[in-house]
């Protein structure tokens, strides 16, 4: 984690509200879309800010990437409170993809939160490589420069990740022995 | 310095950089006797092959476009030019002005929205149309210097020109006769050169003609506003926009159809219209009013007659073919008027014309002008009434046509505010009665093809699908759980959709798998019958006209995934409308997802809407940049393929949905419109007792979020847009008067009134810094306190006020005349927000937002440091619990909840220990289809509690019916 992460920008709190609200509409709009686009949450938010209010945001993947964080947390919360509220709306679910067949794996924002939770743990850069990438729609190249890494790392980092959160989440099919 | 250990991740890296031969021997070099991290890493590279060989993709990767337009909002320089000023942004791109470093010149710079440029043959038409414009020279032009794109993205370099727009001159009234001749003649001039070259502005209107410092024209835009889909650039919403640009726009335009050179000449006869008469030709309050003034109005004869305000309304002719033939015969107009001449033409036409009838029923004018001999010179053309049929402030929604279109049935809550009934009307006379009732909302009716009966969901009884008589009598219950019924032409079914979703305002559904079922039943009664039963998700039947077939939103494929981004691949076709046969059989899917997508049009919200019998196609309002409008896409009854482009029906900001057609090819539509505004809702807050009903405090065009009232409930604030940019307002409620308190140029957020009422904090968001400003309401004076991103409420003696960190989750109070700041509440995982003062300055109310959760909590003060969380005491325990705010003599707590469902004010009696005492008491339910707090978005909800009142921000939806006719 760069050190800039640490000193977050004031106005932080404000893209918060603004992916808050956004967040909270789009939930809304389409309770029974079940999959969600969350990097399309993040740059839509980052798009009407720097619009609604003439910010020049300076540093982009510094926002971008605090978006992602802050995404997975709205996303999170949003299909917990819909678990405790037990109303019949189907969960948040994420997809895995995959270019060669055309299948998809899906899991839940909360199944997915909770790997990388586990991942976190252990190996806690890939995991933020995932969060920036999944929750914050960041390229390789801005994921590198978000965590101050070199890209090689980050495209190390993504190989491990990858292979792990397939595992964690059950995978298409087990690989054979 | 020792090497760490090597953990499962290193060896995993070092092992996929060796041929997979050799990975076992380097593991047990390695892992040693560490079998745990061998089995590790082993079964990790097992599912590395898995996901190589398959190609595993963690999705995440955002569309380049969007990723290198934000990338030019934050770039100081595109390709040779540096950016040097924001100039504006509209639908379609941003304009800087940019130094050209290669010339050392000053040129504007357009750069374009990705929604512009994500469809290829946008693209194509955008650069086709820029190479084009590039070849004209024209005085009046702005010129295109060179087009190109970096990194994805297009650009088009303008001359840059120093001077003011028409529409900013126009402001200050009426041009002078000489001005208005010499404008007029350079705009005309400006049009005779492109349409030579084949191009058509498209956009003409004051805001692209800009005045240089001599006042001479030079217009904007040229030949860039062909590449755009007609009505992008006013589907604009909430700024207000768009209202300037539709009324300039020709009603052929509006109706959708491909503008030609005469459309210019209608665009170039409201603009100069405008500058005879100091005012638009065409006006409303609303869209569609604005709209329907192009359609049919005639614009008001203001001002002295004058030869030159006859070619203006001989511009505005509805009919192109009556318009002058082109921008040359204007010029040479312009040129009689100015020698004295007599235009045989202005004089012969205008002889002729019936007299204005400015502002007679848009009916009436089409009667009167029918029997001119006019429309015998050019081939009649139906132009579409567009007529109103409900009115009233309240929630008008989900028309249903009758057959022989006679009889209007909808959803109404004007019977009892914030319930929906069905109520059903004679089109012509309009009267109103009400067919059902209760304290369940009634929806989506349709009629019986022979008019006697209705058909409508009900949420009564956990939901399903009545039927009632038109003409009165009891509902009865045919089916539970169905949504949206729809009559067979021959009356002998209802087809509906079961799903899981409930009422939403547009319908905008989505067919994830398993979620939505297809059925129909017998309309008088019976057993309903699965239609499509293997199909993944398949809602919104719509009968085609033989009856004997269903168009529908189907997903065929349980697999596929439909997220909005799955829409855009045209490979997605399993979701499409379908059309199935009812009695079994194999179902065609129709190319509508294909077509839409082609035009952009491919959303959640392409639900089929109704069928359309003359020329045979499907109604469905999909949503463009944030509005919806009626479009209509052809389908053949043959083959059920879709059989031509899509057509825009309605152009609007707002969202038109719902459509309902008859057998002569009537539409009925919903006109649907939200707001936010303050309210206030008289209460003692000390005994919890309210005392009276709510009541509206703000209400213009603009949204007004974050409320404050001031202690004894005579002053509250707000943030608004109304100038253009988000400040903070104060309104006195005695006395009404409004005016802004926040400075420049900063973006404002919640505010908080001192306890005495003489100063207001404010949250103001300035260059990207959040600080918290004090404007003191005697002197105007503002005090920054840069130490605060964000306030929270005020100690009882002005002197303390709460902030809320950086950081979100910290709290802390700050000394406002040492600025000293002192740490409060913290919590590691729970965000922190809302901290309030209790009248004693005792306690700290504030919420808590924890995974799913937001929860009330007090927190005792002390002389140092944090309060630790055993100390808190918790207030609530609901699923969402937020802003609490003390009554003034803080024995009661006031917050919003969603403890029953929806976004309510709640109270909480504290003893005297503050510990809660019974159970929350209800204040203010906001239960109602038309009013609710639920649909504000979250982050701008706001409440405030005064001696006698809680003030508040609630959406308040509105709509009424609409009938056109197609084609």
């Amino acid at each position: 984690m760069p050190a800039k992460f640490g000193a977050a920008d004031p106005a932080m709190a404000e893209l918060y509200d603004e992916l808050r609200r956004i967040a909270a509409s789009y939930l809304r709009r389409e309770r029974s879309s079940h999959t969600l686009q969350p990097t399309a949450l993040v740059h839509e938010a980052y798009l009407r800010l720097s619009s609604l209010n003439r910010v020049q945001w300076a540093d982009r993947s510094l926002v971008l990437g605090l978006a992602a964080g802050i995404m997975r947390r709205i996303l999170v919360n949003h299909a917990r409170r819909k678990a405790a509220l037990k109303r019949a709306l189907p969960p948040l679910e994420i997809a895995l993809r995959t270019a060669k067949k055309a299948e998809s794996q899906i899991c839940d924002a909360l199944t997915l939160d909770a790997a990388l939770r586990r991942m976190e743990r252990r190996y806690a850069d890939p995991a933020k490589l995932i969060e920036l990438r999944f929750f914050g729609g960041l390229t390789e190249e801005e994921s590198a420069e978000f965590m101050g890494l070199s890209r090689a790392t980050v495209q190390r980092h993504y190989t491990f990740a990858r292979a792990w959160l397939l595992r964690e989440l059950g995978g298409p099919a087990k690989p054979a022995a | 310095m020792t090497p760490r250990q090597p953990d499962a991740e290193d060896l995993f890296t070092q092992a996929l950089e060796l041929p997979p031969e050799d990975r076992r021997a380097f593991l047990d070099r390695h892992c040693g006797n560490d079998a745990q991290l061998r089995g590790e890493v082993k079964s990790l590279l097992r599912w590395h092959e898995l996901a190589d060989a398959e190609n595993w993709e963690i999705p995440g990767e955002p569309d380049k476009p969007a990723l290198a337009y934000i990338r030019a909002r934050t770039l100081k320089r595109v390709g040779p030019f540096e950016l040097q000023e924001f100039l504006g942004e509209g639908a379609t791109g941003i304009v800087y002005r940019a130094l050209d470093t290669r010339s050392g010149r000053p040129v504007a710079i357009k750069i374009a929205s990705p929604k512009t440029m994500a469809d290829h043959a946008n693209r194509e038409r955008f650069e086709r149309a820029a190479k084009a414009a590039m070849r004209i020279e024209n005085a009046h032009i702005a010129r295109v210097l060179e087009t190109g794109s970096i990194e994805g993205l297009s650009y088009v370099v303008l001359e840059y020109i120093e001077g003011r727009t028409l529409a900013e001159a126009l402001k200050e009234g009426a041009c002078d006769r000489p001005t208005a001749t010499r404008v007029a003649w350079q705009i005309a001039d400006a049009l005779d050169a492109a349409h030579r070259h084949g191009i058509i502005h498209r956009d003409l209107k004051p805001a692209n003609i800009i005045l240089d410092r001599n006042g001479d024209v030079k217009i904007l835009d040229f030949g860039l506003c062909h590449a755009l889909a007609g009505a992008e650039s006013i589907a604009r919403t909430r700024t207000g926009v768009a209202l300037g640009t539709l009324g300039y726009m020709a009603p052929e335009q509006a109706r959708g159809e491909t503008p030609t050179p005469q459309s210019d000449l209608f665009s170039f006869g409201a603009v100069l219209y405008e500058m005879l008469a100091g005012q638009p030709a065409f006006r409303g309050e609303t869209p569609v009013a604005i709209l329907s003034s192009v359609l049919h109005g005639q614009p008001q004869g203001l001002g002295a007659r004058s030869r030159l305000m006859d070619l203006a309304r001989w511009c505005l002719e509805k009919d192109p073919g009556r318009r002058p033939p082109s921008a040359a015969r204007v010029l040479a107009e312009i040129a009689r008027i100015e020698k004295g001449g007599t235009s045989i033409a202005l004089r012969f036409r205008y002889l002729l014309r019936p007299p204005s009838r400015a502002l007679t029923a848009s009916g009436l004018v089409l009667a009167v002008a029918a029997v001119t001999p006019f429309l015998f010179r050019s081939p009649p053309t139906r132009v579409p009434s567009l007529t109103r049929l409900t009115s009233g402030s309240g929630l008008n929604m989900s028309p249903a046509l009758s057959r022989d279109g006679a009889m209007l049935a909808y959803a109404s809550d004007r019977g009892d505010e914030g319930t929906l009934h069905i109520w059903v009307q004679r089109v012509s006379d309009g009267q109103p009665v009400q067919l059902t009732d209760g304290p369940a909302n009634d929806d989506s009716p349709s009629f019986s093809p022979d008019g006697r009966e209705i058909a409508f969901r009900s949420e009564r009884d956990g939901g399903g699908i009545y039927v009632v008589q038109a003409a009165g009598g009891e509902s009865k219950r045919l089916v539970a759980l169905g949504r949206r019924p729809k009559y067979s032409p021959n009356g002998r079914w209802i087809a509906y959709w079961v799903g899981t979703d409930a009422a939403d305002l547009t319908q905008n559904r989505f067919p994830a798998p398993g979620l939505s079922k297809m059925y129909i039943i017998p309309a008088g009664g019976g057993s309903p019958v699965q239609i499509q039963p293997g199909f993944a998700a398949a809602s919104y039947p719509v009968w085609t006209p033989d009856s004997a077939h269903l168009l529908f939103l189907g997903n065929a494929d349980s697999k596929l995934l439909y997220e909005p981004a799955d829409l855009h691949q045209p490979g997605a076709a399993s979701l499409d409308w379908w059309v199935t046969p009812i009695q079994g059989g194999p179902a065609i899917p129709t190319g509508a997802n294909a077509a839409l997508h082609a035009m952009g049009l491919a959303s959640i919200s392409q639900v089929p809407q109704d069928w359309t019998s003359g020329k045979s196609g499907v109604l469905m309002s999909p949503e463009l940049n944030g509005a919806q409008s009626l479009w209509w896409v052809p389908v053949s009854p043959k083959d059920w393929k879709v059989s031509g482009s899509p057509q825009r029906l309605t152009v609007g900001t707002t969202i038109d949905a719902q459509a309902s057609s008859t057998a002569d090819e009537r539409v009925g539509f919903a006109s649907l419109h939200a707001s936010l505004d303050v309210w206030s809702i008289p209460i003692d807050a000390d005994r919890v007792a309210v005392s009276g009903a709510i009541e509206r405090l703000t209400g213009d065009l603009f949204d007004h979020s974050y409320p404050e009232v001031s202690r004894d409930g005579r002053k509250i604030t707000y943030s608004s847009q109304r100038s253009g940019t988000r400040e903070l307002w104060l309104k006195d409620l005695a006395g009404g008067e409004e005016k802004i308190i926040s400075v420049p140029p900063s973006s404002v957020f919640a505010s908080y009134f001192a306890p005495d009422g003489s100063r207001v904090a404010y949250r103001a968001i300035e260059n990207h810094v959040s600080k918290v400003r004090i404007a003191s309401l005697s002197d105007s004076a503002q005090e920054t306190i840069s130490e605060c991103p964000a306030a929270g409420g005020w100690s009882s003696d002005g002197k303390r006020l709460l902030c809320v960190g950086a950081d979100e989750a910290r709290i802390s109070v700050i000394e406002l005349r040492s600025r000293q700041r002192k740490p409060l509440l913290n919590h590691s995982t729970w965000t922190l927000w809302q901290p309030y003062f209790s009248p004693d300055d005792g306690w700290v109310a504030f919420n808590a937002t924890l995974a799913g959760r937001s929860r009330i909590f007090i927190a005792p003060l002390r002389s140092e440091g944090l309060i630790p969380e055993s100390d808190w005491i918790a207030i609530t325990d609901g699923v969402w619990d937020d802003i609490p705010r003390w009554s003034p003599d803080g024995n009661s707590l006031y917050f919003m909840s969603e403890r029953d469902g929806y976004r309510c004010i709640w109270a909480q009696r504290l003893d005297a220990s503050k510990q809660p005492s019974g159970t929350p008491i209800p204040v203010f339910h906001a239960h109602e289809a038309r009013r609710s707090l639920l649909n504000i978005q979250a982050g701008v909800v706001e409440m405030s509690v005064a001696q006698d009142k809680i003030v508040f921000n609630m959406s308040e939806q509105s709509g009424n019916i609409w009938m056109m006719s197609v084609h």
